[in-house]
């Protein structure tokens, strides 16, 4: 694997609307498309709804699928346990954001 | 270097067994992962336990530990002593920690520099290397004028010698103003290398902040709990509010209770949906020191009548 030059990088947002591929997703997230298949059918990521030649991701699948890896690799969790985990995660978050919101 | 006590890191007895070994890593580990923990020092444990569990789970290497490190106490200036691992022969196992994570007293004792260290070809590595480039860390400010940061991505691939190195890449990354936390940026063909003379991929960054003393974050809106004076919030006032954009004047309405939020519309993020700053109100009282604090709050005090508690009695 070659060495990539030392660069200045302009990043680009992205925002809510934007759709990712399921070749940038297993790019991004360094997975295999079987693997891709199998977080799909867990529930763990949406992938639009079609075929896969037209699977769309929401950007935040990239976090989601992170996560699962992640944790499936260091506490031994199945792909069913890392999407009820991500869920939730996502309770917790909601709660935390409440809580703030209500402290005076 | 310092001795790691690696049964105590696990809060392990010297006699533990390997499934004890086993169930004492899967609750810390559980504990302490980074993505999961409320830790302050997660990732520190984090590695700090794999270590440990990395030498007492292998037969081989927990014998040879136990052996050398008998008299021992954590912390303790130490120096492997020459052929100490003598009639030991390590096998190359990395599964389940990036080699590059490993303490300077494990490389010692166990890395692929040690004697006694049989490889074998290099072909079980499960290194987990690319997840150090997922997220970046910057500051509120960085996220609302934008600016550019240098970072360092650290990625850890096999060698031409077949182990595991890790290579460090630095990048200036220009920061567009208005990012949220949480939101990714994508920075063009900063991913893995193609092949041949194919183009490189998109690399993805989380964005995360650096808690900030004063301001909270939530989406584009940025909080801040604004202390007023008692009088302020009574009379009303025109005090100065510090925005990331520069102070500015806000004015209290009068008869302002605690918790009450001001919103200063497009003062969170910038962007196509600007956020908004929302100040909300903290009263805070001077302490009642020397005779004129106290003399000045009875005279509060008999000003009103007023209970506090009312929404309390049944």
């Amino acid at each position: 694997m070659g060495k990539l030059p030392n660069s200045t990088v302009t990043a680009e947002i992205l925002e809510e609307d934007v759709r990712l591929t399921r070749y940038e997703i297993c790019e991004a997230c360094e997975i295999s498309v079987q693997q891709l298949t199998e977080f799909i059918e867990e529930g763990l990521v949406d992938a639009g709804g079609r075929g896969p030649d037209e699977w769309q991701f929401h950007v935040t699948s990239l976090r989601r699928i992170r996560f699962a890896k992640s944790i499936r690799r260091d506490l031994g969790v199945n792909t069913a346990g890392a999407a009820l985990a991500l869920d939730l995660l996502d309770r917790i978050d909601a709660l935390k954001q409440k809580l703030r919101q209500l402290e005076p | 270097m310092k001795f790691k006590d690696y049964y105590r890191v696990m809060g392990l007895d010297r006699d533990a067994t390997q499934s004890d070994i086993k169930r004492a890593y899967r609750t810390l580990a559980r504990k302490y992962h980074p993505d999961v923990s409320v830790e302050a020092d997660a990732e520190a444990r984090f590695k700090e336990v794999g270590e440990a569990y990395a030498v007492l789970r292998d037969p081989e290497k927990r014998a040879a530990y136990d052996q050398l490190g008998a008299g021992f106490k954590s912390g303790q200036d130490f120096r492997p002593p020459p052929d100490w691992d003598q009639g030991f022969e390590f096998h190359r196992d990395f599964s389940g920690a990036g080699a590059s994570e490993f303490s300077d007293f494990f490389e010692s004792l166990f890395g692929h520099g040690a004697r006694g260290f049989a490889g074998s070809g290099g072909r079980d590595f499960s290194l987990r290397g690319q997840d150090t480039h997922a997220k970046i860390v910057i500051d509120l400010e960085d996220a609302y004028h934008g600016r550019t940061r240098n970072f360092s991505l650290k990625h850890t691939d096999i060698g031409a010698d077949g182990r595991p190195r890790v290579q460090v890449r630095n990048l200036k990354v220009r920061i567009p103003p208005g990012v949220c936390a949480g939101q990714h940026i994508r920075l063009a063909r900063q991913g893995s290398v193609g092949v041949g003379k194919g183009e490189a991929g998109d690399l993805y960054l989380e964005v995360e902040f650096n808690p900030h003393p004063f301001y909270h974050l939530e989406g584009k809106d940025i909080y801040l709990d604004l202390p007023v004076a008692p009088w302020e919030a009574a009379l009303g006032a025109t005090i100065e509010v510090p925005t990331p954009k520069g102070a500015v004047k806000l004015k209290i309405p009068p008869n302002s209770q605690a918790g009450r939020r001001l919103r200063l519309k497009g003062r969170g993020l910038p962007g196509k949906d600007a956020g908004d700053m929302i100040a909300i109100l903290k009263i805070v009282t001077p302490p009642a020191s020397g005779d004129a604090g106290k003399a000045a709050y009875r005279a509060f005090a008999e000003a009103f009548e007023f209970s506090p508690r009312d929404s309390l009695r049944g």
